[in-house]
């Protein structure tokens, strides 16, 4: 593990080296010096500014716990109606309004509805489905002041695993994935896709729905393929490099067509995250899945990998939270996957409740000193 | 020359970052090139503890099941401290003990003594107690223990704390002196005065810490807490920071060393830096609890919060921490009443008015490890 991260900045060291690169990163990197040695001088603002949010539906036995933390912001879908559409204003105002009544405001909406197969895949009715995300961004930012989505261009096979409850420390249970458990399973019903087919759908996308979201003021944040590999049982991933996520960027250049920091899937890529952070900035970073991983397979990008606890994994947290800082993110990020712990089920491997407590008081110590670095009081 | 090479590094990662990896293996052969500059300082991520890092630690006691052994290896913790054996400790019961915990991966790195009332009221008895003390801390030496830790009080004002609610209907340990300062001595106790209580610990002292100091032992005294100034009828000698550092003289070693607590040092109106500065820079913080607290009138009325919530600069002084040096246990103390460990029992409990147990010393390991992770990075 460590090997490989020396390994790694040794590579990339040397790399700068042999391209000589002094003159496009010595004003990126001067300014972290400054506020690292002499700490901040913005005014103090709790948690960095940034807005702790945890995933949970309204029913969420998390939500005691959340208000215990302070984690005051909800990535929540829609409470769904039998007789409406999920983008119908009262399926979203109800859902707005169930929030606020626990005291917990509603900030993101992550894997949007009506936003599937048909659009990624580029399907006969995909117009359709545009057109409803049309109607379901405007009425979310309308109705429910939600103004972050959050969606990926994984069609058919999401997130994907191939062990659930690989042991960490003291038995805690970790999810993990191992590219060759995949090798050799059956294509699906739609056979191989291509990766220019979903360039293709993506672009078309993009172009219908970035201007409606500028108008409004939606935050589309494109999270990257988890996991960041080549394909899955015939279907490619393309937001698996970070080549293509400028790619992608360059696409409809908006800072409402932005991006998910799930810091696990760039750092699996081989990407240094706080300088990824730095790059990228505010205004393409809506969103942020603040975790840790282990890359195990000792190559970058990572064909094999667990996801840890916070504070054990390969991603310099102290600097990405530095870094979230020094750009002026103010915008939402959650915990993301955690193992299972003591006395809890894993019946939804990542999203237990103990480990999410931890995963808060973990970020919530990095982000106040970054915040109090140099300060007296 | 250090910060070249972070600065090279950085510019070096920005640029990896630029152009993505894929493919950088191919230049493994310049690689070599910058072994060169291997011993120049970088932080590895993930950033652990070493030999010349605090030790996070929590408390268990000595009987712990293996499973809340696990339990506490899950938050990522490899030291607790605990009660010892009735006194005199035995090396082969004080083994038994640790070894227990080493096969589970953890080390014991703290045993409170007790067994002394005769020492602290200077009764009769006392060399006998003593003499037990004194063969504990030869058997600790022998163990491996690093650190001894004790209490010097008559009372403690245990009535003095309350509950109170915080944010999400959380428990906070809130204390007051007003109902609790008037209480009568406690008629198997008596009252004592603060001369008598110098005159004992002084006693004490000089007998047990040339003992210490032989088996490479650090004794830790606990502050009091709450640090009143009387307590049923009877003085407390370790209630300001003047008393502290009368008490680090007496014996000038670096086993008379103290429990250097920020929360309690801004209960008293502190600064708690410079505390830390004052037993930190002489090697007599041998222990240290990690906590924070909002005070309304130093000694008298103040509420134990959460971490993130109180007066105490709490990264402030891990920066100072790791900048004195210190090497000892660091115990994230006195977790919040969280909802969860009323649900789940089963956890490891509390014992103080809106205290909690396992989830809340989760969220405050967490914030700690955090902290020094951070405070080891800049």
């Amino acid at each position: 593990m460590k090997d490989n991260r020396r390994d790694f900045l040794k590579k990339s060291a040397s790399l700068a080296a042999v391209m000589s690169v002094g003159g496009i990163s010595s004003a990126m990197s001067e300014p972290v010096e400054k506020s690292k040695k002499t700490g901040s001088k913005r005014p103090y603002v709790k948690d960095a500014g940034i807005k702790f949010a945890f995933s949970m539906g309204i029913t969420s036995p998390k939500i005691p716990y959340a208000r215990q933390m302070g984690v005051l912001h909800a990535v929540s879908g829609v409470i769904r109606n039998p007789d409406l559409k999920p983008w119908d204003p009262k399926v979203i105002t109800a859902t707005k309004e169930a929030w606020e009544k626990e005291g917990i405001k509603w900030t993101v909406v992550e894997g949007p509805p009506t936003l599937g197969s048909p659009t990624k895949l580029g399907l006969a009715n995909k117009d359709e489905e545009i057109s409803n995300f049309i109607t379901f961004m405007k009425n979310l930012k309308q109705y429910g002041d939600v103004d972050v989505i959050c969606y990926n261009w994984m069609p058919v096979i999401s997130w994907a695993r191939t062990q659930m409850d690989r042991p960490g420390r003291g038995g805690a249970l970790m999810t993990a994935f191992d590219y060759e458990d995949m090798k050799g399973k059956p294509l699906t019903e739609f056979g191989e896709v291509s990766k220019e087919s979903l360039w293709k759908n993506l672009e078309y996308f993009l172009k219908a729905v970035v201007p409606e979201a500028e108008k409004i003021g939606m935050n589309l944040s494109l999270h990257p393929d988890d996991p960041q590999v080549d394909s899955i049982q015939g279907i490619s991933r393309i937001m698996n490099t970070v080549e293509n996520f400028d790619r992608m960027l360059a696409l409809y250049p908006s800072k409402f067509s932005g991006l998910t920091m799930c810091q696990g899937n760039f750092s699996l890529m081989g990407a240094d995250i706080p300088a990824l952070v730095r790059r990228w900035g505010k205004d393409k970073i809506n969103f942020v899945h603040f975790r840790s991983v282990q890359d195990l397979s000792g190559v970058l990008p990572s064909t094999k990998f667990t996801e840890c606890f916070h504070d054990e994994g390969q991603i310099d947290m102290y600097e990405a939270m530095q870094a979230y800082y020094d750009i002026g993110f103010n915008g939402p990020l959650r915990p993301d996957h955690v193992p299972t712990m003591f006395g809890e089920t894993n019946e939804r491997p990542g999203y237990m409740t103990l480990g999410n407590l931890y995963a808060t008081g973990y970020i919530r110590g990095l982000a106040e000193s970054v915040a109090k670095n140099g300060r007296k009081g | 020359m250090k910060d070249n090479r972070r600065d090279f590094i950085r510019k070096s990662a920005s640029l990896a970052a630029a152009i993505s990896v894929t493919g950088l293996s191919s230049c493994s052969e310049s690689g070599k090139k910058s072994d060169g500059n291997e011993t120049a300082k970088i932080v590895e991520w993930p950033v652990i503890e070493g030999p010349a890092t605090p030790k996070i630690c929590v408390g268990l006691g000595s009987n712990a099941t293996v499973a809340a052994m696990k339990q506490i290896k899950q938050i990522g913790v490899d030291y607790v401290l605990m009660g010892g054996p009735p006194i005199p400790w035995k090396v082969e019961d004080l083994k038994a003990i640790m070894d227990r915990f080493k096969a589970e991966g953890l080390t014991v790195i703290n045993m409170m003594i007790g067994g002394h009332p005769n020492t602290i009221f200077g009764r009769e008895g006392r060399d006998a107690e003593i003499a037990k003390i004194q063969e504990s801390l030869v058997a600790a030496g022998a163990a491996g223990l690093a650190v001894v830790e004790y209490n010097f009080y008559a009372d403690r004002l245990m009535e003095g704390y309350y509950e109170k609610k915080g944010r999400g209907d959380s428990g906070i340990t809130a204390f007051d002196y007003a109902p609790a300062k008037d209480l009568p001595p406690k008629p198997e106790i008596g009252a004592f005065t603060a001369d008598q209580l110098w005159e004992n610990i002084t006693y004490f002292l000089k007998a047990v810490i040339p003992v210490a100091e032989k088996a490479g032992v650090r004794m830790a005294l606990h502050p009091n807490d709450p640090p009143v100034p009387i307590s049923h009828g009877s003085a407390q000698i370790m209630a300001t920071f003047k008393d502290w550092k009368r008490l680090i003289e007496i014996v000038d070693s670096p086993s008379n060393g103290m429990t250097y607590d920020c929360g309690v040092s801004r209960e008293m109106g502190e600064d708690p830096l410079e505390v830390l500065r004052y037993l930190g820079s002489r090697d007599r913080i041998n222990h240290m609890h990690f906590r924070n607290v909002t005070v309304q009138e130093p000694y008298v009325k103040y509420e134990e919060v959460f971490f993130d919530v109180g007066q105490v600069n709490m990264f402030a002084v891990m920066q100072e921490l790791i900048k004195v040096g210190y090497k000892l246990g660091i115990y994230p103390e006195h977790p919040r009443g969280l909802d969860y460990d009323k649900e789940h029992p089963g956890g490891i409990g509390g014992g103080y008015p809106g205290g909690g147990g396992y989830t809340g010393q989760a969220f405050n390991v967490a914030y700690t490890r955090a902290m020094m992770q951070a405070a080891q990075s800049i």
